[in-house]
């Protein structure tokens, strides 16, 4: 069914050649015409089209006057009451929600819940089957243990003088001079310095 | 586990209670903050904040779904949903937005599935153009206003025009009038491209004017 806007289309192409003509339909407005203006209304066009719809608004009474419509419309939006719950019947949701949270635990808990279970389970599992479980780590570990012996047994010395010396060197003193045993701590200070 | 998280939560519960300002005394904003305190909000300051904006997630919910008789139940839902999540809501001065998205999820949450059952609505339209449901024409029908017109009137005039326009076009004039989204989120939500939702609001607001055209020139 073709609406009255369909044979007013082609005004739109002209809108500057159109205001006598547009002035003559107060009730009707061309469909791309009224789009742009309701866009206008909710600020969502683009700087072009903003100076179109005010242009129109300076000079076309329809445009003004369908403005002033959707204006009103919209604070009617905002006014209008609709059907509320007295306060009694809120108190009754009130007290229907929060027995409503008691009685059911939220669904994140639910599902925090599971999920915490699912890592106790994955961590046991892991921890007893895993292939870095501690008793193959303590077997590992063992091994190791042998083996440093082994290899530091025959030379063993060097390694112990090494965790004998401080961690950070001694200030240079004419004691540590005198004890000339080990030269290069002595030189690497010298060169720091 | 489970036995220490039951411990810490009786323990926020009883911390809770223990605020010196009623609920009824704080503002808004620090109505929200006392909510989002502790592992669950506290339930005096929850049922405060109930109070407080039931009468909005209802005006929500009934110009959404107008001739659902169940709306009742839908609010609670998004109460609960509410209670569950108002820890997540970064900025407590959004909350009136944020509760009106609750409830408008939900809304599109129980449409779906009521869609599931139903026929869609554009099947019983009989007019369709290139999005559906609604014409351009504008029907004048509507009588003048009687001298005496009151207020009252007009506001029942527009609940019915509201209530009148096909689904797609009330959401999406709804989400833009009554919760003032902008075009991107009404499309995000709805589902439809920003031409679509653009579209739809003209025609809404088209159609709306017309049908009120006599009470609104008198504004």
């Amino acid at each position: 069914m073709p609406s009255k806007f369909d044979s007013y289309n082609s005004d739109h192409q002209f809108p500057e050649h159109n205001q006598n003509q547009s002035a003559r339909l107060p009730d009707v407005m061309q469909r791309d015409r009224f789009e742009l203006l309701s866009a206008y209304l909710d600020g969502e066009v683009s700087a072009d089209e903003r100076r179109q719809v005010e242009q129109w608004l300076e000079n076309d009474p329809t445009v003004q006057r369908l403005h002033a419509r959707l204006l009103g419309l919209r604070q009617a939006f905002q006014t209008m009451p609709v059907p509320a719950s007295n306060a009694q019947e809120t108190q009754k949701t009130i007290d229907a929600v929060l027995e409503r949270v008691d009685r059911r635990p939220s669904r994140s808990v639910i599902w925090g819940g599971i999920a915490i279970a699912a890592v106790a389970v994955g961590a046991i599992t892991s921890t007893l089957l895993g292939e870095n479980s501690p008793v193959f780590q303590t077997a590992e570990r063992n091994t190791d243990r042998i083996e440093k012996q082994a290899s530091t047994s025959s030379n063993s010395e060097p390694l112990l003088v090494a965790l004998d010396k401080p961690l950070v060197s001694i200030p240079k003193t004419p004691v540590a001079d005198t004890e000339e045993t080990n030269s290069i701590p002595v030189e690497s200070n010298n060169n720091i310095r | 586990m489970t036995h220490s998280l039951r411990l810490s939560w009786t323990s926020v519960e009883a911390a809770a209670t223990q605020v010196p300002v009623q609920p009824e005394k704080l503002s808004n904003y620090d109505l929200i903050l006392q909510c989002q305190s502790g592992h669950r909000p506290d339930k005096a300051a929850f049922g405060e904040l109930m109070r407080r904006y039931q009468s909005h997630v209802e005006k929500v919910l009934y110009h959404l779904a107008p001739d659902w008789q169940d709306r009742a139940d839908l609010a609670q839902e998004v109460w609960i949903r509410v209670y569950r999540n108002i820890k997540r809501l970064n900025e407590p001065g959004k909350f009136r937005g944020w509760l009106s998205r609750i409830a408008t999820n939900l809304f599109y949450d129980e449409l779906r599935k009521r869609k599931r059952h139903t026929s869609p609505l554009s099947l019983d339209a009989p007019l369709t153009m290139d999005d559906g449901e609604m014409d351009w024409e504008i029907a004048s029908e509507s009588p003048g206003p009687d001298e005496d017109l009151t207020t009252r009137e007009f506001y029942d005039q527009l609940r019915d025009a509201i209530a009148d326009l096909p689904e797609a076009f009330r959401t999406t004039i709804v989400l833009r009038e009554i919760q003032g989204m902008a075009y991107e989120e009404i499309a995000e939500l709805t589902g439809v491209s920003l031409g679509t939702v653009k579209s739809r609001i003209a025609r809404a607001r088209l159609r709306l004017q017309s049908q009120l055209q006599n009470y609104l020139d008198g504004v």
